[in-house]
């Protein structure tokens, strides 16, 4: 990667891969190794081999390259597989750092330059060698002049063994094509100060290669994901390098600059919630003190702020939605508190879902006027909050005199879902709040009457029109209604058999009957069937979370009928072993069945 | 731009219209006052407030303010009654309490003054007969910080309520003894 310019401090990264034995020789003969002399002499490598700028370093290329054609015979594997450094540059600061990295779990071929003291110590028999190796590459202060003495220590990293000898290779060929191609500078001399001038200053130098070694690589979580899937793809053989370089570049500008956006984002928001929470305390403080036209006032400037805030951020950000959509969701839940503060002021008290209907009512013209699909959403939620309230109030047409059964629950989301769908500016994400809530509370209601037979009164009175309502709209158009992951049958299914059991169990469970007791049964099996449903239309359209979400159902069931019928005997040692061998069997099975679930998922 | 002004013009005129009205009813409407029994909670939600609880919600036969003539009229060869009715008040000293009830769409009349809408529960026992009667008076919302004259459950708390010909009653004020309370 190449260093980003300006302000000199990101940490820089780059891997690469030999390619073929050949092609690696070929690097080395044609062009690494020219890059590497016009950079060598700045090098800390060309510390490591003892190179100064009285060197005659082609004469050192050559006898690299020609190791390169013996080590071919020698070798079965070729040259190093990967190789990955890392350097932080630091603009006007000596503070240079180079560190390996882990090569992963593959990491098995040649060793880095650094690692080449392991290596001399598992070969007793060439001691001088050994500290000759190890000085050269851990020792900056070695520093020979002799240009002869130089090449006769490369010869004898023969002796060594060819790891040591491919590990320095692969070094170097790997900084020469760096070099090469700007994307890893190990030490720019100019940028970094390391100049090879500056080695002559040695304790100096010295403490900056400690420094060096000290310096821990800074990566992004971003940038590491990147880089698992370059590795990934390197492997697989589809990202040439030139490719590779360009997309780490790219890459890391994006990062830098999202780093920035979240720094800016998080100071925005702290200075701004500060603020709020500022005038929230100073408000509340004086609250009785103030006027009620200053009150109403205030709550009618807040809420023009709000929608022009909602309308200019729509307009000087199209590209990012959601600061305007957050606008108009602010917008409309003000109004709810506009209602609340002329109810406080004026001692009102009415019927609790009058407030609610008022509030809608209120809010309802901005579906039009404002396109948003935040409308959508307050316009849900005072839907679903004000027929709730409703089945709850005494003088209500759909008063509910007992709810316990999945009818209100499901069918009243259902409902508003199903209304708010026919906005002009409709929400998708309802839907899938509306499937979650379909699934979850289904699941919930058919666990408990299977295992408990709760949950199994329900005199819904007049809250018939609401629930029959909601759960007909789920069944006529859930494409508006219901996730969007699940096709129409499997949303149909999920709905009508979630309430087959309670249309057998009718108004409550009575053990004995016949039919209750196949309701309960029902029960059961519908709870694994609309676990399997959602498992199978996740897999079909891609969705990872609804295959999760389905397999979490599954093994709820699974759990729950164990613990049903066996529950009694857990108090012995071995019921409680078998219960942890199920429980090891199941989440190994279903873990290994999601897993091919979501690897054969067809995305979307 | 145009949308969002008749949005903004929309919402704002319809908050600020509705607190207008009740601007309105606060320096136009009769008041009078009404005993209670009141208590007071306090929530995190709601904050401090009172819950009024009127003397006349609940009335029975030996109640001083309500005739058994009255009780007789009004449900007829009926034994029982329950639905929305209009709530006539009479003057008993400085207080007026309930002593009336019409029947919706009924004209009123009687000794009663002021004519509010509630809802009533009416039935006759071995004994005489039991009136429930909702008003509409359920809270009385009051400042944390401020310092009441008495404590709730004392004998003398009564409310101003501001009167809507066939209307609900509005809360207003709290007296204390005669005395109004200021609540700033």
């Amino acid at each position: 990667m190449r260093h980003s310019g300006g302000r000199g401090d990101l940490p820089v990264r780059a891997s690469h891969e030999f390619g073929s034995r050949q092609q690696g020789k070929q690097d080395l003969e044609a062009g690494g190794l020219k890059s590497t002399a016009a950079f060598e002499g700045q090098s800390l490598v060309g510390t490591a081999l003892a190179l100064d700028e009285d060197q005659d370093r082609r004469l050192i290329q050559e006898r690299v390259a020609r190791r390169v054609d013996e080590l071919d015979s020698l070798d079965p594997q070729g040259v190093g597989q990967r190789r990955r450094h890392v350097v932080c540059h630091k603009k006007g600061n000596a503070a240079v750092g180079s560190q390996l990295m882990d090569d992963g779990p593959k990491r098995s071929r040649a060793q880095a330059a650094l690692h080449l003291g392991d290596v001399a110590e598992s070969t007793p028999a060439e001691p001088e060698t050994d500290r000759g190796v190890r000085a050269m590459v851990t020792a900056p202060r070695f520093r020979p002049q002799n240009l002869e003495l130089q090449a006769e220590r490369l010869h004898r990293l023969d002796r060594v063994g060819k790891k040591a000898l491919l590990g320095v290779l692969s070094f170097v060929h790997q900084k020469s094509l760096s070099t090469r191609r700007g994307q890893m500078s190990i030490v720019d001399s100019r940028a970094s100060g390391f100049r090879c001038d500056a080695f002559r200053n040695r304790p100096k130098a010295a403490r900056r290669v400690r420094q060096v070694r000290h310096t821990e690589p800074v990566m992004s979580r971003d940038l590491s994901l990147l880089e698992r899937h370059f590795r990934h793809w390197r492997e697989e053989g589809l990202l040439s390098a030139e490719l590779e370089s360009s997309l780490r570049e790219s890459s890391g500008q994006l990062v830098n600059r999202a780093t920035s956006t979240v720094v800016r984002t998080a100071l925005g928001g702290l200075g701004g919630g500060l603020l709020l929470a500022g005038l929230i305390l100073v408000v509340a403080e004086n609250w009785e003190a103030l006027h009620r036209s200053l009150k109403l006032g205030g709550w009618a400037l807040l809420q023009l702020a709000f929608l022009l805030c909602a309308h200019q951020l729509g307009r000087a950000r199209p590209g990012r939605p959601a600061l305007a959509e957050a606008m108009s969701f602010v917008s409309g839940g003000w109004m709810l508190a506009g209602i609340a503060l002329v109810s406080q002021i004026y001692q009102l008290d009415s019927r609790p879902p009058n407030g609610i209907w008022l509030w809608l009512a209120l809010v309802l013209p901005a579906a039009w006027l404002l396109e948003r699909r935040a409308v959508a959403a307050v316009v849900f939620i005072a839907l679903v909050w004000g027929f709730a309230l409703e089945t709850g109030q005494i003088d209500s047409i759909f008063r509910a005199d007992r709810g316990d059964g999945p009818w209100i629950w499901i069918g009243i989301p259902l409902l508003a879902a199903g209304l708010a769908s026919f906005l002009p500016t409709s929400a998708r994400f309802l839907r899938e709040w509306t499937g979650l809530w379909t699934f979850v509370a289904g699941n919930v209601f058919l666990l408990v009457l299977g295992a408990s037979q709760d949950l199994d009164r329900s005199d819904l009175g007049r809250g018939w029109w609401l629930a029959g309502a909601g759960v007909l709209l789920g069944i006529a158009i859930p494409d508006q209604c219901l996730s969007r992951a699940w096709d129409s049958l499997t949303s149909r299914l999920v709905v009508a058999s979630t309430f087959l059991p309670w249309i057998l169990l009718g108004s409550r469970y009575d053990a004995g009957l016949i039919l209750d007791e196949l309701a309960v049964g029902l029960a059961w099996i519908v709870q694994l069937v609309i676990a399997i449903l959602a498992i199978r239309a996740g897999a079909r359209r891609g969705s990872e979370s609804w295959v999760n979400l389905g397999y979490l159902a599954l093994l709820a069931g699974i759990l729950t009928r164990y613990f049903d019928f066996f529950g009694d005997y857990l108090e012995g040692g071995i019921a409680l072993a078998l219960t942890g061998t199920l429980l090891l069997f199941i989440l190994y099975t279903l873990e290994k069945a999601r897993r091919r679930t979501v690897r054969g998922a067809v995305p979307a | 731009m145009r949308r969002l002004l008749i949005l903004g013009a929309f919402q704002l005129l319809a908050i600020l219209g509705w607190a207008s009205y009740h601007e309105y009813v606060w320096a136009a409407a009769p008041t009078f006052r009404v005993p209670l029994r009141p208590r007071d909670p306090f929530d995190l939600i709601r904050g401090r407030y009172f819950v009024l609880n009127p003397q006349d919600t609940s009335i029975d036969a030996e109640s001083t303010s309500f005739s058994p003539q009255e009780v007789d009229r009004f449900l007829g060869s009926a034994k029982a009654f329950a639905g929305r009715v209009q709530v006539g008040f009479c003057a008993a000293g400085e207080i007026h309490r309930a002593c009336a009830l019409a029947r919706p769409g009924e004209r009123p009349a009687g000794p009663a003054r002021y004519w509010s809408k509630g809802f009533a529960t009416l039935t006759k026992q071995d004994r005489g007969w039991k009136l429930d009667l909702d008003l509409g008076l359920r809270r009385f919302f009051i400042p944390s910080r401020l310092q009441l004259p008495g404590r709730e459950n004392e004998e003398g708390w009564e409310l101003e309520v501001s009167y809507r010909p066939g209307l609900s009653l509005l809360p207003r004020r709290l007296y204390f003894r005669g005395t109004p309370i200021d609540l700033r």
